[in-house]
């Protein structure tokens, strides 16, 4: 009985091994186990429950402002919800479902659900993958993450605050999410398994791990108006909407502490409360402890030529990334983020002087797929009309006439925050959100920008589930946490954010002029 | 007589719409087109003008084509008549002199087969489900003023509601704050609001609505319930402690 656990050790410790010493970055399409005794439950009730939850929305009471396809819309999109949270089988079954669904209910023409697998945020799916296959056969990756646990990662916890560091300078240097998490994905998988998180065995190290830069990527971006597109256009509307006119250092002035704040609680939380990380797990996992880790690192050696090259490669792309704003003027196109990636496939997979060959490229086209049809939902959401009008009754269900500035303050930075769970795209959200938010800020009396500025750094945050943003979807595929386990997180990450907006609000919002006193009255 | 020497004004107007306009702006034309039953509509416009200097005009009319136009309010010393040919109608407005330059005039008229069946060739294909109907609605503005604001509210008869906004141009750009069309309820029954903003000539706005009747098949309850209920009896090994 005694030699089974030593071997059950050994082998896991020669797993953390192999996958150490990875050749490939291999991403499972098999669907997580069930882990818990209510997990099963939730796996065999999810199949009913989503059907139930598709017909109470079909055969509700249809409101005026929305059409039928937007009802069957939304009621397709609630089934695919409950499927892809309680997972009664794969996501991306789910996301195949969801695509046939919306066919047959006319939610969406055949030709605009197919042609979400063309979308510029597939691609560029597809083509990071590519770059970071690259970084993982030459062993860069595993380079990086080895330098990174022995320079920092020596406990578990400054580990992953030398994340949230990475994902906090990254941020105003890549605007494209998507591409901040494919490009910091090979590190996590490889110090996950440093720490003995992997995706048949999950620890709360890979929990903190990936939930913690899965909210990085996002949550930062509300750091600088140029760290989404969607950003960009909150400030446009509350210009023109709203006659204020809001300078980048404005909106770092109220971004970045808020963000930077969140994250440095979610750090401490994270680890501490929601997924406490259990003592064993504190330390490298791998038998031999650092001093492994330190050999492995000296066994890599000296930078080989292959490794140069990566560089090299990964700095093209890196630089057409963080330069896209010069593009037009230095070449008189506009190399967006999916081109420049796949400049950078091309250079990676050109024969004899490339690092990589096709068959060596680890996509991932279950999560291609799964993201397709999460895309193709929220398309039909947001083209039927149903998102919108979700957001409107959300609104117009509340009489904030009278009522103080700060209480109305915090529901419209509670319904922006928590939006995000009804549509896919910051963009749509700020198109639908921003305008009923000014237009209520000027009808209740208040400078429209006390409630715009602060719901515009909202529009980032959308952490609260696998399907809410592309950086999530990346992460998701690890297999290293549950939905369910993404929702807790990231609901909690945007409690949090809701509360350092509305303190903000009582003090030094208020202090800098840009909110009223909290409580004071329209008049 | 009267006829052929609006039909002289309308061709003149035409060759030479930028010479003969007479400055004004079009600050709002708004319209209302109520669906009977039977798919017939009446259409009613309220078109308000700014800056008028002169003695004549065209306005644009909304949908392109009317019958039984009639003039429903008019300001003293003005005339407003249907000119041109069917599918091209515009109204040729003809004022005294010294008559003011901020006015507004409305007028309506009938829309015959507003909903309807698109008719299906032999041998072609169903485009649509043999149960649904369009809507469509163009506006063109084809004349030298500028339209500021223009607006038509569709209001759809009892039972039906609007299954698609099947088109709905031009696609509104990201600044732009409000959608192209909009479904709400008027007087009590679902319709659509289309509008566009600073309509220069040439410009064009249009939304085709696909209707249906506002009742769900049974179907989807049937097949819903049958296979919720079929998995819960097959995996129901899932949760089974037997289970090995």
């Amino acid at each position: 009985m005694s030699a089974k656990p030593v071997s059950g050790h050994h082998s896991s410790n020669q797993k953390l091994l192999e996958l150490l010493s990875m050749e490939r970055m291999k991403l499972s399409s098999q669907t997580r186990e069930a882990q818990s005794k209510s997990e099963r439950w939730m796996h065999y009730l999810g199949f009913a429950g989503g059907i139930l939850a598709f017909l109470a929305i079909l055969y509700a009471p249809a409101g005026v402002g929305l059409s039928a396809s937007a009802q069957a819309g939304a009621a397709c999109f609630a089934l695919a919800l409950v499927w892809w949270v309680t997972e009664p089988f794969p996501t991306y079954v789910t996301s195949l479902a969801l695509m046939f669904l919306l066919l047959i209910t006319r939610t969406a023409e055949p030709k605009a659900i197919m042609s979400v697998l063309g979308m510029d945020v597939i691609w560029l799916n597809l083509l990071a993958f590519i770059l970071s296959s690259m970084l993982v056969k030459v062993r860069l990756a595993k380079r990086m993450a080895l330098w990174l646990i022995l320079k920092f990662g020596r406990k578990a916890t400054w580990a992953l605050f030398a994340f949230l560091v990475i994902q906090m300078v990254l941020a105003p240097l890549i605007p494209a999410t998507a591409a901040r998490a494919v490009m910091t994905l090979p590190l996590m998988i490889v110090v996950a398994a440093i720490y003995g998180a992997t995706e048949e065995e999950n620890n709360n190290f890979g929990r903190n791990l990936f939930l913690l830069n899965l909210i990085g990527i996002s949550v930062l971006s509300s750091m600088t108006m140029t760290g989404s597109s969607a950003n960009l256009i909150a400030v446009g509307l509350i210009e023109s909407m709203g006659g204020e006119r809001v300078y980048y250092m404005d909106w770092v002035v109220v971004g970045a502490p808020i963000s930077i704040v969140s994250m440095l609680i979610m750090w401490i939380v994270g680890q501490k409360f929601v997924f406490p990380i259990k003592k064993k797990d504190t330390h490298p996992a791998l038998e031999g402890g650092l001093g492994l880790v330190e050999n492995q690192y000296k066994d890599l050696g000296p930078l080989r030529l292959e490794e140069k090259k990566a560089i090299g490669v990964f700095a093209i792309v890196l630089f057409l990334w963080m330069t896209d704003v010069f593009h037009m003027q230095w070449f008189g196109v506009d190399i967006s983020a999916p081109f420049a990636a796949l400049l950078g496939s091309v250079i990676v997979l050109f024969p004899r002087y490339g690092i990589l060959q096709w068959a060596e490229a680890e996509i991932p086209w279950h999560l291609l797929i799964f993201s397709a049809g999460a895309y193709a939902g929220g398309l039909a959401l947001d083209d039927t009309g149903a998102a919108e009008w979700m957001v409107r009754k959300l609104f117009s269900g509340i009489d904030l006439n009278g009522v103080p500035f700060g209480v109305a303050y915090t529901i419209v930075i509670a319904v922006m925050m928590y939006s995000h769970l009804l549509t896919t795209s910051k963009t749509v959200r700020t198109l639908i959100m921003l305008p009923i938010i000014i237009s209520l800020a000027k009808a209740l009396g208040w400078n429209p920008i006390s409630f715009a500025l602060p719901a515009a750094l909202c529009i980032d945050w959308v952490v609260g589930l696998p399907i809410s943003g592309k950086p999530n979807v990346i992460l998701f595929s690890t297999n290293q946490y549950s939905v369910v386990d993404n929702f807790k997180y990231g609901m909690l990450t945007c409690t949090i954010g809701v509360i350092l907006l509305v303190v903000s609000a009582m003090t030094w919002f208020h202090w800098i002029g840009l909110t009223p006193s909290f409580w004071a009255v329209s008049p | 007589m009267k006829n052929k020497s609006l039909w002289i004004a309308f061709t003149l107007a035409m060759l030479n719409a930028g010479s003969v306009a007479t400055a004004a702006v079009i600050t709002s034309y708004e319209s209302h087109l109520r669906v009977g039953s039977d798919g017939n509509g009446q259409l009613q416009s309220v078109v308000q003008i700014k800056e008028f200097a002169g003695t004549n005009m065209l306005v644009p009319l909304a949908g392109g084509s009317c019958s039984e136009y009639q003039i429903v309010e008019l300001p003293n010393g003005f005339q407003a008549d249907l000119v041109g040919p069917k599918d091209q109608n515009v109204i040729a407005i003809t004022a005294a002199e010294g008559v003011p330059a901020d006015w507004s005039f409305s007028f309506s008229c009938k829309a015959a087969s507003a909903l309807y069946q698109p008719k299906v060739e032999a041998g072609k294909r169903l485009e649509l489900p043999a149960h649904s109907q369009l809507l469509k609605h163009s506006f063109i503005n084809t004349q030298a003023n500028v339209i500021k604001s223009y607006s038509l509210t569709v209001v759809l008869p009892e039972g039906m509601r609007v299954q698609l906004i099947k088109e709905q141009l031009p696609k509104p750009k990201k600044s732009d704050v409000l959608p192209r069309v909009r479904l709400d309820g008027y007087e009590g029954h679902q319709g659509g609001l289309l509008q566009m903003s600073d309509m220069k000539q040439g410009d064009r706005t249009s939304m085709i609505l696909e209707v249906v009747n506002d009742e769900r098949s049974i179907g989807w309850l049937i097949v819903g319930l049958v296979l919720a209920g079929a998995h819960m009896i097959s995996f129901s090994n899932m949760v089974n402690n037997r289970q090995s």
